[in-house]
């Protein structure tokens, strides 16, 4: 019987004891979407939490009321991110509800004086979650870029995660990152972090109102423009265009890409669609020199043409091969060159050598970004592969007349 | 019995209360008509035509007795060489006459003769063997078990045309003196089980048995459980099959239900068309009962857990689409949930009780209310609605009726777990439910074998479904002996000579 009751004491406790866990209605909760951060004047922060706001998300069962705004945006005033999250009770009528934030917003000159004060808070928070994206408005408040409502989209800040994910898989020209990867990167040695950028034009207060999306072209367009290089926790530079794709390229972070390349001093004479890209990074340390050898293998189909150019020939399609690397090596020179500029080793070359060369790397670790990085050597060579030239198997069809 | 006619009709009148339907035809038999006698039948219970050919019109012929007044002659001669039916027994004492006469036989006293004969003469009307109501079969046989005992047995020993195909009897409860009968096929059923059925059901000191529902409450190896530890079914085909897998039937007289014993949790997840069909079809269909079963315990549950407790768990779409049904709702899930099951339930034992031409009358005004006013109305969530609609039919889909009257007490509990502790509830409800399912007994087998105890030989015909031909042992557990079934290399293979192509 002693025993019985001990068994019963136990299972009892197995109850009480278990960890955290809270009943929580629907109704009471606030699904927090995103959380944008700003500097204000004196000091503290401007925090800005975008709320959905479910009953008028059409698709919802009242559709009655669906010409109400899909979210709400509140902003508060507070010294930090935790503080902020509870001081805004005083305006929202439920408790916030941090799970399903997928997104996490910082203005340029937040980031630029540093992200380490506002991200461990959201790093210990059980509830935070961190495969949100995070992302840097560019030139801009984080309060701007999470107020504007946006036509497919119904949540804005969904619209942002998915803009990012598609863009940097069919454009590549931007890059997707979110709070643990940042935060790895940071963290680890010989890397340096990056993050997407965003930017808001047009008319950002009208695109606050309900009217942004009753127009066939939104009054305020958000747009993800740019990769935000960091160093440290720092940002330093804004990488776009041909750069930024420069940096997905040395990132091995390239699904789909379109290339535009010259023929014979004709500029754009040939677009590649890029589906197959692959980047490897060597690093060699030869007599204390540390070089890094670069490959960038890619593959690729013609889908625009606006030369003559005989495919069937094998000299011509070698020749159309070679302008194809020629123009994916400068971008990727670019990059390393906007990085040693900035003595941020985006690439994470130093975390190679480290893994490499351990010896080696004890040496340089403290000087890698400063001194000998910006001072790196690097090789790069693309093995470009023209596989298809897809429906059309010869020359441009106002070719074929003659 | 007194030997005197007139004394024994007399107190066996007042001892029947003077029924109507008890016919006491007294006669006089013997060489010229010289003996008295009497005819006595239960109306109803026999069948006329052979009492009256068989027997009245036999005894009636004074040319068929022998030329002596002697009692004991006549009795003789009667029991030899007149009555031509194939049952006829001397009965000595009351309660045997009794029994006799009440079970359908035919009973002849004479005067002065102590002995009484009993004839069996049994017959009367019973039910036709009908369809299947409850267990469905596409390809299988459509014949089903009917009231009586003696069609019931029949219909299984077609099946199975072997004379160690056994059949015990015995009658129980004491009013009703119910006729029950175990069946078994000797050489591949346990010896021990046979001999512990046949001990509970002697033990068994009741009234009445008017079901098998009442051999199944009294033999049962634990009756504070939702799971049903002996098997019913109404087909006398998975009655075959079971008694080939060493099992034990029993039969009662007056209930379509045969029971086998001993269950095996599978053995309710498991249809007669799974071994009719071909293997990976069954496979495929038994894995989906165990989703159903899933499905049918855990839906409404795991619905109110989610939406109460653990709402990161779900895409941000979908609980954003479920907070947006929920916003007008002014309970919270767990109410809602459960109002929604208790109103599934009372349509369905509402349901299973209406006279047909009602029934679908309800069935109407049952779905306007749960899929349309009741959403309408802001008390509860299409979300929900779509949860106690997949519930209730996914109960529907579970083979076994008493599995599935468990599961709904189950998903209460649940349900109620849920609504407590969120997923840790569910978690800790199922934690018990298998630990009790583990210590479940079925006459001595393990309740979750062949997966608790593991055990390979027999795992092929458990949730998942074997070729006939790799399901080669019997029940390990069940039988213990004669375990192989199937011969080796049965593997149909075409002709490999070549010679027909």
């Amino acid at each position: 019987v002693k025993k019985k009751a001990f068994h019963l004491v136990l299972i009892i406790s197995l109850i009480l004891l278990s960890g955290c866990w809270d009943h929580q209605e629907l109704t009471d909760i606030g699904f927090v979407t995103a959380v944008g951060v700003d500097k204000d004047k004196d000091g503290q922060i401007l925090a800005t939490f975008q709320i959905i706001n479910p009953r008028n998300l059409t698709g919802g069962q009242s559709q009655s009321s669906a010409n109400g705004v899909p979210i709400a945006v509140y902003r508060i005033k507070a010294d930090n991110i935790l503080d902020a999250s509870r001081k805004i009770s005083q305006q929202v009528s439920r408790q916030m509800y941090f799970a399903h934030t997928n997104l996490l917003v910082f203005s340029e000159e937040i980031a630029r004086r540093g992200l380490k004060p506002y991200l461990d808070a959201i790093i210990r928070s059980p509830q935070y979650r961190s495969t949100a994206t995070l992302v840097i408005v560019k030139e801009g408040r984080a309060e701007d870029l999470l107020s504007v409502l946006t036509p497919l989209d119904q949540v804005p800040s969904l619209k942002i995660e998915k803009t990012l994910e598609f863009s940097n898989m069919v454009w590549g020209m931007n890059i997707s990152r979110n709070i643990q990867e940042v935060v790895t990167e940071m963290l680890a040695q010989g890397k340096q972090a990056v993050a997407g950028g965003f930017s808001v034009e047009g008319d950002k207060k009208q695109g606050q109102s309900h009217k942004n999306i009753q127009y066939t072209a939104p009054l305020a367009v958000i747009h993800a423009d740019s990769i935000a290089v960091f160093k440290n926790d720092r940002l330093v530079k804004w990488a776009e265009d041909e750069t930024a794709r420069g940096i997905n390229w040395l990132l091995d972070n390239i699904k789909f890409t379109v290339m535009n390349v010259p023929w014979k001093g004709k500029e754009n004479a040939f677009g590649f669609i890029i589906f197959d890209a692959k980047t490897r990074i060597h690093p060699v340390v030869k007599t204390g020199i540390p070089r890094a050898h670069i490959t960038i293998k890619v593959e690729g189909t013609v889908a625009h043409a606006n030369a003559n150019i005989h495919f069937l020939n094998k000299k011509e399609r070698d020749q159309l091969a070679h302008s194809l690397e020629e123009t994916i090596q400068q971008e990727a020179e670019k990059a390393i060159q906007m990085a040693q500029e900035v003595k941020s080793d985006i690439f994470g070359i130093g975390e190679r050598i480290s893994k490499t060369y351990p010896d080696y790397w004890k040496q340089v670790a403290s000087s890698w970004d400063d001194v000998i990085f910006p001072e790196l050597e690097t090789k790069i060579k693309v093995e470009a592969l023209i596989r298809r030239t897809r429906n059309k198997l010869d020359v441009p069809f106002y070719e074929e007349r003659k | 019995l007194a030997g005197n006619l007139e004394e024994d009709l007399q107190y066996l009148i007042s001892e029947t209360g003077q029924s109507s339907d008890i016919i006491i035809r007294e006669l006089a038999i013997g060489p010229e008509h010289g003996t008295k006698a009497a005819v006595i039948v239960t109306d109803g219970l026999i069948n006329n035509q052979t009492v009256n050919n068989s027997i009245l019109k036999m005894m009636l012929d004074p040319f068929s007795f022998p030329d002596s007044p002697d009692p004991e002659t006549i009795f003789q001669k009667l029991k030899t060489g007149i009555l031509s039916v194939s049952g006829v027994k001397e009965i000595l004492y009351w309660d045997d006459l009794f029994f006799s006469l009440l079970t359908g036989e035919t009973i002849i006293l004479m005067d002065g003769n102590p002995v009484a004969l009993a004839t069996n003469t049994k017959g009367g009307e019973v039910r036709q063997i009908g369809e299947p109501k409850a267990e469905i079969s596409i390809r299988g046989a459509q014949d089903s078990f009917t009231e009586s005992i003696r069609i019931n047995t029949s219909l299984v020993r077609r099946r199975i045309v072997n004379p160690h195909l056994h059949l015990e009897s015995m009658t129980l409860g004491k009013v009703t003196q119910t006729k029950v009968e175990i069946m078994y096929i000797k050489g591949i059923a346990n010896d021990k089980i046979v001999q512990e059925v046949r001990d509970r059901l002697q033990r068994i000191d009741i009234d009445q048995m008017i079901d098998a529902g009442y051999i199944e409450q009294m033999i049962e190896d634990e009756t504070f459980t939702t799971f049903p530890t002996v098997f019913y079914t109404e087909r006398p085909d998975i009655v075959a099959s079971n008694l080939l897998e060493g099992k034990v039937a029993i039969f009662v007289q007056g209930s379509p239900s045969v029971i086998t014993v001993p269950a095996l949790f599978v053995e309710f997840f498991q249809s007669a068309d799974d071994y009719y069909m071909r293997f990976d079809i069954s496979t495929a269909l038994r894995i989906l009962r165990v989703l159903i079963f899933i499905l049918s315990i855990l839906a409404p549950a795991a619905y109110v857990a989610v939406t109460t407790f653990h709402q990161e768990m779900i895409p941000t779409t979908l609980i954003i689409a479920i907070a947006a049904q929920r916003e007008a709702i002014p309970f919270p899930a767990f109410v809602e949930a459960l109002v929604m099951e208790i109103t599934f339930e009372i349509l369905r034992e509402a349901g299973v009780r209406l006279p047909r031409a009602i029934g679908q009358a309800v069935s109407i005004v049952g779905a306007l209310v749960i899929g349309q006013a009741a959403i309408q109305a802001s008390i509860v969530s299409p979300a929900m609605v779509i949860i106690v609609a997949i519930t209730a039919i996914a109960n529907f889909a579970i083979p076994s009726y008493s599995v599935a009257i468990s599961t709904r007490l189950i998903r209460f509990v649940l349900m109620a777990l849920s609504a407590f502790m969120g997923f840790y509830g569910i978690i800790f409800g199922l934690t018990i439910m298998i630990f009790h399912l583990c210590s479940l007994r079925s006459f001595g087998i393990p309740y979750l074998a062949p997966l608790a105890p593991l055990m390979a030989r027999n795992i092929g015909d458990s949730i998942i479904r074997l070729p006939l031909w790799a399901m080669r042992s019997r029940p390990t557990l069940i039988s213990q002996k004669n375990i192989i079934r199937v011969g080796n290399e049965q593997r149909p293979f075409p002709d490999q000579s070549g010679e027909n192509r």
